[in-house]
């Protein structure tokens, strides 16, 4: 039995449908995020299962029991809210104490609990600071351990990591996930940031205008989207409707610029996708022949240190590439303008619904 | 900015217009001759006579009691309303209910007075402590409702949620998280109402009864039997006290919630 199940759960506030019948599942310990951009839905389907608002149609269930009419302060789900709303009046410690003392555990164990959960975010010395007092990354901190220290069952984050800087957020993401191992609670993270989302979830739901596109790993998502708005939300990705030349059963033979190869498709219209580093740029004039390689010419150049990338035109179309700088000066020798040989594998072209 | 002439006589103008009387009034309270408008020299001897003045101090303590029972009423209903008003964006009446709290505010007190006559005389009431009080209540309600909720207004419902979210009820989460964000805004709004209720005259001559004659309406009484260097003093304790009042009360408006 999976730890929560949302079964056809949609929201409306006024004319605006937030949430649209979305079903899904998180399992015991698992890390799952709900990824899309602002105004997708992602951050109202969290509140629900945090108790504020109920869903207009379907049931949100824990561990088998429906949660409907279950209040906020009886859900074992707790949250780290977007902005911490640590307590201003109570200091570090009060604040960790806080849902303990609700909760009328005994003196003694909430001065353990305490001391163990800030021991757990490294931020021991802090207990008597007020949160004023703290910078961004020791309240996140803070924040962190009043949300573990009741031991929930489940934990959802709210963007934890959209108010730190850019270093602090990739440190924290490596925390956050050895966090979660330690802990072995499943989290729940909403987040507009696919790198976020990439590096901590073991899995990942894509939401868009209130509906999920598409639920899986990460790896899962990047190298078979199942639509072309998952290719693009996902990383980069060059994406073309093709002409269909001909089709025998789910085999169809498209072309697109110059190029003809075989692809399995379903029935029905469809668009391809191509991840720019799938593209290679080669060096000398043969290649393997079950490459298809193009005639191209650069348009543009993004130097980025680790890798280059290209805006290429090969006949009429453009395309971006991805080129891994392995060895010195590569992307020194090519220029704007330049006639190159890119080649690319039909077997990494991936067929999306349109 | 450098200010211009113009500037600087207009503010000398402007504020002596507005405590230049008042500063007469300070400066009389210590003159020692019987004559209000002919300074006799220093003294105290007004202050003195004020200690010794049985019914204006009955009045003193009359009014500071009634002051004290209805800021603390006022304090806790428009602490109330004014949540009413934040948390329930939509109810049925909430326009008429928000239009009527706020009315007092513009309301001329001499028909807030008429009409809380009125309603005394018809249910019977005898006049006294009580009525005037909650005359009192009844007018101060819209201010420490407006004080409180401008803090409200700012305050961040993540708070309240998160101490939900913690597995505190709704009274707890208010008790132990909202209310002391707040309390600033209270604790303002009540010493508001507790000065609104000491300097009213209108509505405490309307509503007052034998036995329950506030300071207001006994230094009135004096006055029409000409005014005495010892009224000055009497108004200079009121006008000390005032001001004390009211520069708390803005300190307690700045600061932040802590």
């Amino acid at each position: 039995m999976p730890l929560v199940s949302i079964e056809h759960v949609s929201k409306s506030f006024g004319t605006v449908r937030a949430v649209d019948d979305v079903s899904l599942t998180i399992g015991e310990g698992e890390f799952f995020a709900l990824l899309g951009p602002s105004g997708c839905g992602k951050t109202t389907l969290m509140r629900m299962i945090a108790g504020f608002g109920a869903p207009d149609q379907g049931r949100i269930l824990l561990q088998g029991r429906d949660l409907a009419g279950v209040p906020p302060h009886n859900r074992p789900v707790n949250m780290m809210f977007q902005s911490y709303a640590l307590f201003p009046h109570l200091n570090v410690f009060d604040n960790v104490a806080f849902g303990l003392r609700e909760e009328g555990v005994a003196k003694a164990d909430i001065f353990a609990r305490v001391e163990e959960a800030l021991r757990l975010v490294q931020m021991q010395g802090f207990a008597r600071r007020k949160p004023d007092a703290l910078s961004g990354g020791q309240k996140q901190r803070v924040a962190l351990a009043r949300a573990v220290v009741k031991r929930p069952k489940l934990l959802l984050l709210d963007e934890p990591l959209a108010a730190l800087d850019r270093r602090l957020r990739e440190e924290t993401q490596e925390e956050l996930k050895r966090l979660q191992q330690t802990l072995g609670i499943a989290f729940l993270v909403v987040t507009h940031d696919q790198d976020e989302a990439m590096m901590m979830a073991d899995r990942i739901a894509v939401m868009e205008k209130g509906c999920v596109l598409q639920i899986g790993a990460p790896a899962t998502l990047y190298e078979e989207p199942k639509s072309r708005a998952v290719a693009k939300f996902i990383g980069d990705a060059n994406v073309f409707d093709p002409e269909i030349r001909a089709r025998i059963d789910d085999r169809a033979l498209v072309h697109i610029g110059v190029a003809n190869f075989e692809v399995t498709a379903p029935p029905g219209a469809f668009a391809l996708g191509l991840r720019p580093e799938k593209i290679r740029v080669l060096e000398q004039e043969r290649a393997d022949p079950d490459l298809i390689t193009l005639d191209a010419t650069i348009d543009h150049i993004l130097y980025r240190g680790d890798v280059t990338d290209l805006r290429v035109i090969t006949n009429g179309l453009p395309l971006r590439v991805s080129m891994l700088n392995a060895t010195r000066h590569k992307a020194l020798r090519l220029s704007r303008g330049d006639a190159i040989r890119i080649a690319f594998d039909p077997a990494d072209v991936m067929v999306l619904s349109v | 900015m450098r200010m211009s002439r113009f500037n600087i006589v207009s503010l000398v103008f402007g504020i002596a217009f507005l405590y230049l009387p008042i500063l007469l009034v300070v400066i009389y309270s210590f003159n020692a001759s019987k004559l209000v408008t002919v300074w006799g020299g220093f003294s105290g001897q007004w202050y003195r006579a004020l200690l010794s003045n049985k019914p204006l101090l009955d009045a003193a303590w009359v009014s500071f009691r009634i002051a004290l029972v209805s800021a603390t009423g006022a304090a806790i209903l428009g602490t109330l309303a004014a949540l009413a008003l934040r948390r329930y964006r939509r109810f049925r009446g909430r326009g008429l209910f928000a239009f009527m709290l706020y009315a007092p505010l513009v309301l001329p007190e001499i028909m807030t007075g008429l009409s809380l006559l009125l309603l005394f005389v018809a249910l019977g009431w005898d006049r006294g402590f009580w009525t005037v009080t909650l005359a009192h209540m009844a007018f101060t309600i819209a201010f420490v409702a407006l004080v409180v909720d401008a803090r409200l207004a700012d305050l961040d419902p993540s708070y309240e949620e998160a101490a939900r979210d913690l597995g505190a009820t709704p009274l707890s989460a208010f008790m132990r998280v909202t209310l002391p964000m707040i309390a600033p805004a209270i604790i303002a709004g009540f010493l508001l109402a507790f000065t609104l209720s000491l300097d009213d005259l209108v509505i405490a001559s309307f509503t007052s009864g034998p036995g329950a004659t506030t300071l207001p309406m006994r230094l009135y009484g004096q006055m029409r039997l000409g005014v005495t260097p010892e009224i000055n003093a009497a108004s200079t304790v009121m006008i000390v006290s005032v001001t004390l009042i009211v520069i708390i009360v803005s300190w307690l408006s700045k600061r932040r919630p802590a």
